[in-house]
């Protein structure tokens, strides 16, 4: 029975196959996409309620080279996330896709991508999350690239190359750790043991390597310019590259690395998180500042991500539990606001063509529905109670406070201040200033793009108000590798 | 049924309601109103039955789980005077609002907010958890700040920006506070923080600091009560009657709770408290006097008298076994307070309905003939100034004894000099009162008054009315109030009660100098110095305007220059690293790139010399060369060599082949 823990990752490679392949109609291709996802989703949760803990190498040539996957409670955890994700974000795509045009290509490569994604989220190895990763950024280049046009290409190109030198320098780290321990399975609280001391300067050339390496994806600064620059991908596209699959991929990817092959005490022992602190922190002030000098809506809120998810990795970095607990929540806190707020922005560009913050003064009063999810979710980024994004940056903040640092909840204060400063204007310009020009046709949003915005806010708000579920959740999943 | 559970009731009643209102005022605009008037009305109802549950003894309930920590409200006298007034205040204001609001846009965007920062503003005074507190502030700052700029204008966004800013940063300050204590305390109970409050060392000033500045904003406490001023002006009648009714005293609640409930006050925390009062008073009631437009005089009133209320705190602290008094005096000049300033922006809304004109340069002499409006606007100035007979008598004189009081414990000049600010703020506050009284109801003048025909219905009077008749109830049976109070004050550990003749010949004289001081502060200065004009052509001036101004020629530069040195750093992160391989590589490129030109010399003269003959084909050697060209040539020369190795390779192993197998 364990073969099944491979359904999730192969299912979505064949439905896409057959979606290149067959010539579908709209509406066939439409349901058929949707129902793939939503299949997928039913086997994740299968898979996470009935066979956790279950594993299976797929090929083993040697102790490097082994696929192997693995579900344990951070892969069930990432796996729901983007599963859920996944499936609101091809409702909306259904939708929005029309104008961008292509949408057999696009559908092929979304669901593959799913597939991809998943099989980041079960590998068992550190070899494994590797090889997924790099499909990651191969599965997603056709997207970014999708409207064909030249600076699509020119960002696509971007794209690639941060990629893949960013999980060059991590393979380097791969190949030297794997020549010190033999051993790149992903064990809760590390594989690295007592010879750390031997080699602290290598290891903690290894850690920072893999760190930066796979923090290119994550969006550190200075290796996030791929970033705002992928923002000429179609919506869907964005808000899942943004919210959810590769960002969020580089994040996994820096939590196995930390805490299932070093282990916060190996890494607390090279001492490597002080100096890679600095660096996630000129990420969180620069992303909330730049953020503000945007004037395209999509460019704003990709700067933005650059920042929150420098709050992420702080928890990371920051290793200790509090701060742990208060980064998965923010990572599924991010994900899911960040989502809203593209789909709202998308929304806004599909039916009035606005793409830019002085354009929309007024469209509050038509579409009322798609700024009132978008003014809650920038409450929410914030951290203003009682939304979710507050809970993540309490635990957080004390989880910097047990480390004796005052300087960092300060630096996330002074960081919300901005993300207020670069939110609320969208939404005062929306709602509260007159429209002089008149130009803004009167034009609702489409009822496919709505439910994904309306039902990801409500999953908002309600995480904010019942967050005791997923804490415990993730207070086991500390306590496994934190003792 | 469990007053428990109504104690639930009472903020869910609104919260539910806020979004039945909005939705049936999509429809139908008069349903909206009734149904808003029956709930509130509701709402207050059930807050009065709760008055002999509270009287026995404290309500509480805990719901776990809600935002992780749980919602745990409590109800005890204290907060029900608070919790009581706001019920009542928002059921005569939300009357009041039919009317006030029919020439406005937008009114059913305006009652969802309306009533979410009503049950926020419950939800406040109720909740006994500070994470619970801080949510409830955090909704009720941004569900307020619509009803600023309800306008739309220029000048309600710019004030609304303010506000923003302001309410956005006080926010985070105070959830900085938030993360230190619970850090060092590990308990967010506000009522056990009082237990381990004293253990935490020197980091109690931090957090203390941190809390009172969060709430201060809200307080409109000097210097971060830059918003006030602006933001009352701006909004409509209503929401500046809230405002400054409600809104500020849910900063002061948060001051009381933090110094005194919390414990945190000691003699450094309650000496800062007292100074800033006392700046803040000051200040609010000199610039007061200044102004022409009647709410921003009343804005500027209310700062003064917060003023007022955090020097009482302030004066608790430092009074330690006889801080009664001064407590009793902070609560009775909340009530009041809450009760005039509403009355008087009431007022100032039926003026503004009338005229759509608020300074007093334009509506000289309006009130003249209004009786009702009259009587009720002077009831409400005689309550602020202390006019005997009045309520705000009863609680100046109640600080005024604690100041006292505090000064024959600890003498020193600097509360001398405290005293004299006392006198002088009073006298200030007689004066602007007197200013805008005279200017609007007595005076005759010129202005072209363009009666816009809207009449004013009982609607809006009623409950001006209710409001003047409770100033004079609660002026003239200060024992009823004090009763309440005593009860209340148990939440401060304090059970001694106090003489309670009030109407004696000593606080009278006090009362009537600081009033005979404030009428020559008009007459010998605003009239003779602010007042232009002659006869009834008078038009009063501003020199304030031009005053060193705090948010202009302060914090506006300072942020300015901040603000320019990070975008110019963090602009360099962003781009530094692509500029810099665009620079190595333009190197790269532009060394590669440049002409060989000894080359060129060398070879023509190599050329020359040997190749005499071909003389004439000197000029195909004159081309330029440079690296990536001499590198091309090579490369392709070094293919043929390395071809020829290969093939010569080639050649020897077939021949090594051919000579072993021969």
């Amino acid at each position: 029975m364990n073969n099944i823990i491979l359904l999730p990752i192969i299912f979505p490679f064949l439905a896409a196959i057959i979606i290149a392949v067959c010539n579908f109609t709209e509406k066939r291709r439409n349901i058929f996409a949707g129902s793939i996802i939503f299949l997928n989703l039913i086997f994740v949760s299968y898979i996470v309620a009935n066979f956790n803990g279950i594993s299976m190498h797929v090929i083993k040539m040697n102790e490097f080279l082994d696929i192997y996957f693995k579900v344990d409670k951070l892969s069930v955890f990432f796996s729901l996330l983007v599963s859920v994700l996944w499936l609101f974000t091809s409702i909306y795509a259904m939708e929005y896709m029309k104008h961008e045009g292509k949408e057999k290509r696009f559908f092929a490569y979304f669901i593959l991508t799913l597939g991809v994604t998943l099989g980041i989220a079960f590998a068992g190895n550190l070899i494994t999350l590797y090889l997924f990763y790099e499909l990651l950024t191969l599965t997603t280049f056709p997207l970014v690239i999708h409207s064909g046009s030249k600076e699509a290409l020119k960002s696509g190109m971007k794209y690639l190359i941060y990629s893949f030198t960013g999980a060059t320098v991590a393979l380097l780290g791969m190949l030297i750790l794997f020549s010190l321990t033999n051993n790149l399975t992903f064990v809760p609280g590390g594989v690295i043991n007592a010879n750390l001391l031997d080699n602290k300067t290598l290891y903690f050339i290894i850690y920072v390597s893999m760190f930066i390496g796979f923090g290119v994806k994550a969006a550190l600064v200075p290796f996030h310019s791929w970033l705002p620059a992928a923002m000429v991908a179609p919506t869907p596209v964005s808000s899942l590259l943004h919210a959810v699959a590769v960002v969020k991929s580089g994040i996994f990817a820096i939590t196995r690395v930390t805490f299932y092959i070093f282990g916060a005490n190996a890494v607390r022992f090279t001492g490597a998180n002080k100096y890679l602190i600095i660096l996630v922190i000129i990420s969180i002030l620069m992303g909330s500042f730049l953020a503000l000098h945007q004037e395209n809506l999509k460019k704003r809120l990709a700067y933005s991500t650059i920042s929150q998810l420098g709050y992420i990795l702080l928890g990371i970095l920051l290793l200790n539990k509090n701060a742990f607990i208060g980064a998965m929540m923010h990572l599924l806190n991010h994900a899911v606001i960040k989502i809203t707020l593209f789909f709202c922005v998308g929304a806004i560009m599909y039916t009035t063509g606005k793409t830019k913050i002085s354009e929309i003064n007024g469209i509050g009063k038509s579409m009322n529905i798609t700024m009132f999810c978008f003014t809650i979710s920038s409450i929410s980024l914030i951290g203003i109670p009682p939304t979710n994004g507050f809970i993540s940056k309490w635990l957080l903040a004390e989880g910097s406070l047990v480390e004796g640092k005052i300087g960092f909840p300060v630096i996330l204060l002074l960081s919300a201040l901005l993300t207020a400063m670069y939110l609320f204007p969208i939404s005062i310009a929306a709602f509260f200033t007159k429209d002089e020009s008149n130009v803004l046709e009167k034009k609702k949003a489409p009822i496919k793009m709505l439910i994904p915005i309306v039902c990801i806010t409500v999953i908002t708000v309600f995480l904010g108000l019942f967050p005791n579920f997923v804490l415990d959740f993730l207070r086991a999943m500390a306590s496994e590798i934190m003792n | 049924m469990n007053p428990q559970i109504i104690l639930v009731f009472i903020i869910l009643i609104p919260l539910i309601g806020s979004f039945i209102s909005f939705i049936i005022g999509i429809k139908d605009e008069k349903a909206r109103s009734v149904f808003n008037i029956t709930m509130t009305g509701a709402n207050f109802f059930i807050i009065t039955s709760l008055y002999f549950n509270v009287m026995n003894g404290t309500v509480d309930i805990f719901i776990p789980n809600i935002m992780g920590t749980g919602l745990f409200l409590k109800l005890d006298m204290f907060r029900y005077i608070f919790v009581w007034l706001t019920s009542l205040i928002w059921f005569l204001i939300t009357i009041y609002s039919t009317q006030y609001l029919l020439s406005y846009k937008n009114r059913n965007r305006y009652y969802l907010f309306f009533m979410t920062t009503y049950w926020s503003t419950l939800g406040i005074f109720l909740s006994n958890n500070l994470i619970n507190l801080f949510t409830f502030f955090e909704i009720m700052s941004l569900s307020s700040y619509p009803l600023i700029i309800h306008d739309e204008d220029k000048y309600s966004h710019d004030a609304g920006k303010t506000y923003l800013i302001m309410a956005v940063s006080g926010g985070l300050v105070l959830l900085m506070g938030l993360f230190l204590l619970y850090d060092f305390t590990q308990t967010l109970d506000i009522d056990k923080i009082k237990y381990v409050i004293q253990d935490i060392g020197n980091i109690k000033y931090a957090i203390a600091g941190l809390i009172i500045a969060g709430f201060g904003v809200k307080a409109g406490m000097y210097p971060l009560h830059l918003w006030l001023p602006k933001a009352h002006p701006a909004s409509p009648a209503p929401a500046s009657a809230i405002l400054s009714g409600v809104l500020l005293k849910t900063g002061i609640f948060g001051i009381l709770v933090t110094s005194e409930i919390m414990g945190f006050s000691d003699i450094y925390i309650s000496n800062t408290l007292i100074v800033l009062g006392f700046i803040t008073m000051f200040l609010g009631g000199f610039l007061a006097m200044y102004q022409r437009n009647i709410k921003r005089i009343l804005a500027y009133s209310s700062m003064s008298q917060m003023g007022y209320i955090i020097v009482g705190i302030g004066l608790m602290g430092i009074l330690h076994e006889h801080k009664a008094i001064a407590l009793y005096g902070t609560i009775y000049h909340i009530i009041n307070h809450m009760i005039f300033k509403v009355l008087l922006f009431m007022s100032a809304g039926v003026i503004y309905m009338k005229l759509h004109e608020l300074s007093i340069n334009g509506i000289g002499g309006f009130g003249r003939k209004r009786k009702t409006l009259k009587i009720c606007f002077f009831i409400g100035s005689c309550a602020i100034m202390g006019v005997p007979g009045f309520n705000g008598f009863i609680s100046k004189n109640l600080l005024h004894h604690a100041l006292a009081e505090a000064v024959h414990l600890y003498g020193g000049i600097w509360l001398y000099i405290g005293e004299l600010i006392f006198v002088i703020s009073s006298a200030f506050t007689t004066a602007y009162l007197l200013k805008l009284f005279i200017a609007v109801f007595v005076e005759k003048s010129d202005h072209d008054i363009e009666n816009i025909k809207m009449k004013v219905t009982g609607r809006a009077l009623i409950p001006m009315t209710i409001l003047a008749a409770m100033i004079i109830f609660i002026g003239l049976n200060p024992n009823f109030t004090m009763n309440i109070i005593y009860k209340a004050a148990e939440s401060f550990y304090i059970y001694d009660k106090i003489d309670t003749h009030f109407y004696n010949l000593e606080n009278i004289k006090s009362s009537l100098l600081s009033i005979s001081l404030g009428t020559l502060i008009y007459v010998f200065f605003i009239r003779r110095v602010l007042k232009k004009g002659s006869g009834e052509n008078w038009w009063y001036e501003n020199t304030a305007l031009n005053w060193f101004s705090l948010e202009n020629d302060l914090f506006i530069p300072i942020f300015t220059v901040i603000f320019k040195i990070s975008s110019v750093v963090l602009k360099f992160c962003d781009v530094g690293l692509l500029k810099l391989i665009t620079l190595i590589s333009n190197c790269m490129n532009s060394l590669l790139k440049m002409p060989l030109y000894y080359k060129r010399k060398s070879k023509a003269l190599f050329s020359r010399k040997v190749n005499i003959i071909n003389d004439i084909n000197d000029y195909t050697f004159e081309y330029p060369t440079d690296i990536t060209y001499e590198a091309k040539k090579a490369r392709y020369k070094m293919n043929s060599i390395t071809y020829s190795i290969y093939i010569f390779g080639v050649v020897l192993v077939l021949c090594l082949v051919v000579l072993l197998y021969s």
